[in-house]
């Protein structure tokens, strides 16, 4: 069993195999026995890591992800498949998701970043620019120069754009 | 509260690499940091190549002048994946990575020339055509055509190899050692034939992905990769709109 306990002061067990999916966690505890000391995880608070084990419960059973080499070209790596499961345990709110890519993120735990980025991106499509900055209440920071340019040159590319 | 400005380039950058074409093209004016952080992106599946060739393309007035007569032409709902399918029930290999991009994520409306495989009609020919637009039938679309030729013994010279043309029924060449297969993107008055090499065995493997123009003396001339190719399509409908007599 691992122990670890996170920015507000909540501790969790949970099995090796399980803990072992964050590399983090998996370096931390060197591959040896059981741990004495509870594992501190400052990065991540108590919501967002139970989101984050029961995401490394689920797929406890998976094979592990292949190693690629440096320089195989990005279009070989393989990326795993979001399934029916995973898009639904990412439908959460964005101030979770954004919290859940990043302790993906510090916690080394590549599928579940993958899977948080691609959310982002699925809830991007179809979108036109002033919507993707207020559905993320984003600062667009263009000079009013930058901006009448992308009004005058990118007008043409919007239309095209479908 | 969090928002998605909050989180590092790095973790914005592998959002960037998950987005689809049209959703690049868009998200880059959502705002500054978002524009930067694309035009940095490490893009996968071809997407940085097209999305230059999308730009050029926005910015070539030969392009927007043909819009008005393309785009009631185009059909918007063609079904992306199953085209793909059927292109790649005829070959044994991987289809050409760009070519597979193109056809998933191109905007319809922004077509270049005649290549683009989901017309709902045609273009007129003859005086009523659109300018610059070529001579020639596009056959990337219904009325596809897949071609295999046999390459000659002869090393290639220049980017050129003699060739035998044949036909589907002729099974004894589907094992030659050294043929391509192509999707036959247009023909001309001349009886030469322009196609996409989409497989490749022996002498042929490096041919895959590149256009290359079969001339009616059996000679294979390997032209440039797909992108390359729609780029000179545009130069080329520019130059025809400005000199339309040459």
């Amino acid at each position: 069993m691992v122990t670890v306990v996170v920015s507000d002061g909540v501790t969790f067990t949970m099995e090796q195999d399980v803990a072992f999916q964050c590399g983090l966690i998996a370096d931390f505890a060197g591959g040896g026995g059981d741990q004495e000391e509870p594992i501190p995880i400052q990065a991540v608070n108590s919501t967002v890591m139970r989101k984050v084990i029961e995401y490394c419960e689920h797929h406890r059973n998976d094979p592990p992800q292949p190693e690629v080499p440096e320089g195989t070209p990005l279009e070989r790596k393989d990326r795993r498949g979001r399934d029916a499961w995973d898009k639904q345990f990412i439908q959460v709110e964005q101030e979770l998701l954004f919290e859940i890519i990043l302790a993906a993120n510090y916690l080394n735990i590549k599928p579940l970043l993958d899977l948080g980025c691609s959310q982002v991106a699925e809830m991007m499509k179809g979108k036109t620019p002033a919507e993707i900055q207020q559905m993320f209440n984003i600062v667009n920071g263009f000079t009013a120069d930058e901006e009448a340019q992308n009004g005058e040159g990118e007008e043409k590319a919007r239309n095209l754009n479908s | 509260m969090m928002s998605l400005d909050d989180l590092p380039n790095e973790l914005i950058l592998l959002v960037i690499q998950q987005l689809p074409l049209p959703t690049l093209i868009t998200s880059r004016r959502a705002s500054r940091r978002w524009k930067q952080l694309t035009e940095s992106a490490q893009l996968l599946y071809g997407r940085k190549d097209l999305l230059g060739l999308y730009f050029e393309a926005v910015h070539n007035q030969a392009f927007l002048q043909m819009r008005p007569a393309l785009i009631p032409l185009l059909s918007r709902f063609g079904d992306r994946s199953r085209y793909l399918v059927s292109v790649q029930s005829e070959v044994a290999s991987p289809l050409p990575q760009i070519f597979v991009t193109w056809v998933l994520e191109w905007p319809t409306r922004a077509a270049i020339g005649e290549f683009w495989p989901f017309w709902y009609a045609l273009p007129p020919r003859g005086p009523d055509a659109p300018p610059g637009w070529r001579v020639g039938t596009s056959l990337l679309g219904a009325r596809r055509i897949v071609k295999n030729v046999i390459l000659g013994g002869e090393p290639i010279q220049d980017g050129v190899v003699s060739c035998r043309q044949t036909y589907d029924f002729q099974k004894e060449f589907c094992q030659h050692p050294n043929r391509a297969t192509g999707l036959v993107t247009s023909f001309d008055d001349k009886f030469s034939i322009e196609m996409l090499i989409i497989a490749g065995h022996g002498s042929a493997q490096s041919f895959v992905g590149s256009v290359c123009t079969l001339t009616s003396q059996n000679r294979l001339h390997v032209g440039s990769g797909w992108v390359p190719f729609l780029k000179a399509e545009l130069r080329r409908q520019e130059s025809a709109i400005r000199n339309p007599s040459g």
